[in-house]
């Protein structure tokens, strides 16, 4: 810039641009205009500026609260509990909130895709009946078995169409594998409960609210813990009773989660020991004579236990042990939780039977009164409750897929992205002819799919959840669309019994509906007769309340307490076995679900992603926590980047120095690590189920936290987006950030 | 006076800024005589629409904008409306066809009618037809003469017109009805 400008031009010039933006201005509309668009036939109930407010169920995690929807002009703008709702009394969780954000995700699939070259994401769009006509030919030119079904746990309508469809063509059942209702033990739960109190799998729900003394082993009940909106609840209640009365709750964990960090007192048990330091307790109260069902068939399990060597590996102290015993057993309504964290570990059936044992032990697992409520027998036995398979089906389905047997695999979730990289799923499904996703947005898995037929959102779709683990009486939760589809998707039953209109005469009489809506009224007719909080009497009148209340309960409570104990098998809690030698992989991983993500299902919506973690307040990103003391030792500080290494793989994570957690154990939160899951999702963090060794826990489910890893050091930093400052709750930043 | 004048021209520094404050003056003069006129323009539609052609055949405001009854807003009237008369009924003038088989296509389209908005108010406004009706106030009085036009044109709808009627009502309702929580809240 040699050439200079005047005192004199300069103001000219800005004089002459001042004039440029006056007249532009004009040419310019004043403000963007807004539009209106009428509806072409607005719906009978719609006033034009008045709100409409629709019952349906939340779709964003298996349990199946009720929710009000506010709709204005046949938009959906807001999502609240349903106040009528058995299970969660009009209250909902963060993630049910969020819900909005799935439905207007920008990234969603706007009509059905084909796929030439897997992964070559260059999706070509398709018509419904294309596609359905391409998935018929290739479902009827499959082999006998030739077709498998692999989904999250969908909505129990969905379960049931696909049941029958799948069973209609000689196929074997859906494989329902999801990692919340794994981390959550839902499946070795069942089977624990089954077993001691009732004959075959059935999940209870623990009656928290009237305990005096909580002991809840691994059980964040107020995160993510089967049914997080009915405990957090309950937890209100039993806290809030006057003082002198507030139960005392104490946490075994690990790892504090933000439900130890709610409790009375939190015990850093080792990984594993859960279900040991259970039966310690019940043979200490059984010697000191505190048991109040000391004739009980589970005290057998209580007998000849070593206390001594157990307060060894769990890191309890005996006099700590006996305290707790002692405390435990004090008071009338004790009650201990089997939580999802005995889940993670090898001895999880065993963990989880002596945990419900000492509930037997002080009398309060069967009876009238007990705190513990079985699944009662469904309204009808067409309502069934999907159940989760276990891990071991997941292996077999990867086996057949490997070996060539399946020609057309249909996929209502996401394996890619949830599964450990060590099941080589990938490379399993790449040696299946035929992969249709029904994902509503391209995923990890979508991506290698043939065909996309993307879903409708659960605020788009029909359908019913028959609630597991219950409420205080049966409830049947009903799901109906809130507004008209956005986009030219189809809700995957729907697409089901279009495609058994086309594969075979079996087929068309096993699915005999043109669509849900007949499915679901044929369904709903089975309730005539039946209390509920509406009139039954005619068919029309169950389906109006069905979906004007949000679902059929009957009026009164229903409670569902066990009538016996039963002996349990085992005699005693093995010890854990987790995967990696010690020597070269000294930490034990400790994966847990993120309170907003989830277990990934989340990391598409925005407001998940950007709410700050309970305990650590951080957010958008993934973390690995670490004890002050093991950091120290590690030369580790916060915000350094690490690689977490497992012997099936590796991730880099974001150090957190936290003393709430076992020097030997190292946390990282689930949910992010997406490389195709939307914008907001894509390429942030790590996924930490990728790198665990593929244990299967007594029980049939993924032992989830028991792998070891060892950490390296990358010499990079990395500033952990969160809203705590940045001492740090150890205050080991202190000296660095105020110096003197 | 002239003494203060002429000491005032001396100062060097005044001559700029009056010429300063002069031009500003003249730009938004001229510029809000410009805009003005724009501001209160009948945007552009997407369908042509011609109200005199309905009040004069007869239609009510009502009919077709239930919503001012019930509601805060009036409502559009949906294509479904629109077909429940243009199905059969056809045009007094028949020039006018051309414009009802756009209507038609539309409907045929399935697509909603995409309308520029006209009346608006800003967000920190709330107001409520249904009172307004309830109270016996006519459509025009606010809208203008609707009868008279094609599409709807702005009316200049400031507090101080809002006021300006508020007040005029019974003593009993004025303090409440000019107190600014009324329709600020």
């Amino acid at each position: 810039m040699s050439q200079r400008i005047s005192r004199r031009k300069f103001i000219a010039l800005s004089g002459l641009s001042g004039a440029a933006v006056a007249v532009s201005g004009c040419t310019v509309n004043l403000q963007a205009p807004t539009y209106l668009e009428p509806y072409v036939v607005p719906p009978e109930e719609a006033l034009p500026g008045q709100k409409v407010m629709y019952a349906s169920t939340c779709g964003q995690c298996p349990a199946g609260c009720g929710i009000l929807v506010r709709v204005s002009n046949g938009r959906a703008i807001k999502i609240e509990g349903n106040p009528l709702h058995p299970l969660n009394r009009g209250k909902t969780c963060a993630r049910g909130q969020a819900g909005l954000q799935v439905l207007y995700n920008p990234d969603r699939l706007q009509n059905a895709v084909r796929q030439e070259q897997r992964g070559s994401k260059s999706y070509k769009p398709i018509t419904w009946e294309a596609a359905l006509s391409l998935l018929a030919d290739r479902v009827k030119a499959a082999r006998p078995g030739g077709v498998a079904f692999y989904g999250n746990l969908i909505p129990d309508s969905l379960a049931a169409i696909v049941s029958a469809f799948l069973k209609a063509i000689g196929g074997q059942p859906p494989v329902l594998y999801d990692t919340l209702a794994t981390m959550d033990g839902r499946r070795t739960l069942a089977a624990a409960t089954g077993a001691l109190l009732g004959a075959g799998p059935n999940l209870p729900m623990f009656d928290i609210a009237q305990a005096d003394v909580l002991y809840s082993f691994g059980a964040n009940f107020n995160e993510t813990w089967l049914s997080p909106v009915a405990y957090g609840r309950a937890y209100g209640q039993m806290r809030g009773r006057p003082l002198g009365t507030r139960g005392y709750f104490v946490q075994f964990e690990p790892r504090m989660s933000a439900t130890a960090a709610v409790a009375d007192k939190w015990v850093p048990v080792a990984p594993g020991t859960e279900g040991l330091v259970a039966q310690a307790l019940g043979a200490i109260i059984l010697e000191l004579g505190l048991a109040k069902a000391k004739d009980s068939p589970a005290a057998a399990l209580f007998k000849a236990v070593d206390v001594k060597g157990i307060a060894g590996i769990s890191g309890i102290p005996l006099d700590q042990l006996e305290e707790l015993a002692r405390t435990f057993a004090r008071f009338p309504r004790p009650l201990a939780l089997p939580g999802g964290g005995l889940a993670g570990h090898t001895n999880a059936l065993q963990a989880m039977t002596a945990v419900m044992a000492l509930n037997a032990l002080m009398g309060q697992a069967a009876g009238p009164d007990s705190p513990i409520l079985l699944t009662p027998a469904p309204a009808d036995p067409a309502f069934t409750s999907a159940t989760a398979s276990s891990f071991a089906d997941v292996r077999a389905l990867i086996e057949r897929m490997s070996s060539g047997a399946i020609d057309v695999l249909f996929v209502a979730g996401n394996p890619i992205y949830e599964l450990p990289v060590a099941t080589r799923f990938a490379e399993a499904m790449a040696r299946v002819p035929f992969v249709v996703s029904f994902s509503y947005i391209v995923d990890e898995t979508a991506v290698y799919a043939d065909l996309v037929l993307p879903n409708n959102t659960y605020l788009e779709s029909w359908g019913y959840q028959v609630v597991t683990p219950p409420a205080d009486r049966p409830v049947i939760s009903s799901q109906q669309p809130v507004v008209t589809p956005l986009y030219d998707t189809r809700q995957t039953s729907d697409v089901f019994l279009d495609l058994a209109q086309r594969v075979s005469d079996a087929t068309k009489k096993a699915l005999p509906w043109p669509n849900t809506v007949a499915f679901m009224k044929e369904m709903t007719a089975k309730l005539v007769g039946k209390d509920a909080v509406y009139s039954t009497k005619t068919a029309e009148n169950v389906w109006a309340g069905f979906r004007q209340y949000g679902g059929w309960w009957p009026q009164a409570e229903a409670r569902s307490p066990a009538k016996q104990v039963a002996a349990p098998a085992g005699a005693t809690v093995p010890r854990p076995k987790p995967e990696g030698d010690p020597g070269q992989y000294p930490f034990i991983l400790y994966p847990y679900p993120s309170t907003l993500l989830g277990d990934g299902r989340g990391a598409d919506q925005p407001w998940l992603q950007e709410g700050p973690d309970p305990i650590t307040t951080a957010s958008w990103g993934t973390w690995v926590e670490i004890n002050p003391q093991t950091a120290a030792g590690l030369g580790l500080r916060r915000d350094d980047v690490v690689k977490v290494i497992s012997p099936h793989g590796q991730i880099e994570a974001i150090v957190y120095t936290h003393p709430g957690i076992r020097p030997d154990v190292i946390a990282i939160p689930l949910g992010q690590g997406h490389a195709n899951f939307g914008r907001y999702a894509n390429n942030r963090g790590a996924n930490a189920l990728a790198i665990l060794a593929p244990v299967v826990a007594e029980g049939g489910d993924l032992a989830w936290a028991a792998t070891r890893v060892r950490i390296e050091k990358t010499g990079r930093q990395q500033i952990l987006p969160r809203i705590e400052n940045n001492v740090g709750v150890d205050f080991a930043n202190q000296a660095e950030k105020f110096p003197g | 006076m002239s003494e203060i004048i002429t000491r005032l021209l001396r100062r060097r520094w005044l001559l700029p800024v009056a010429t300063i404050v002069a031009v500003l003056a003249i730009v938004l003069v001229v510029g809000g005589a410009l805009l003005l006129p724009r501001a209160l323009a009948a945007p552009a539609q997407p369908l042509p629409f011609q109200h005199n052609k309905h009040v004069a055949a007869g239609v009510q405001c009502i009919f077709c904008h239930p919503g001012v009854q019930t509601s805060a807003v009036a409502g559009l009237p949906s294509l479904n409306k629109c077909m429940g008369c243009h199905a059969s009924v056809l045009p007094k003038d028949p020039k006018d066809q051309a414009d009802a088989n756009k209507l038609i296509k539309q409907w045929e389209s399935g697509q909603p009618i995409r309308w520029v908005r006209v009346f608006e108010q800003p967000d920190f406004v709330h107001f409520n037809h249904r009172p307004h009706i309830a109270a016996g106030v006519a459509c025009e009085s606010c809208h203008g003469d609707i009868a008279r036009m094609g599409y709807a044109q702005p009316y200049n709808l400031n507090m101080g017109f809002c006021l300006n009627c508020h007040r005029k009502q019974a003593p009993e309702k004025v303090t409440k009805l000019i107190s600014c929580e009324t329709c600020h809240y």
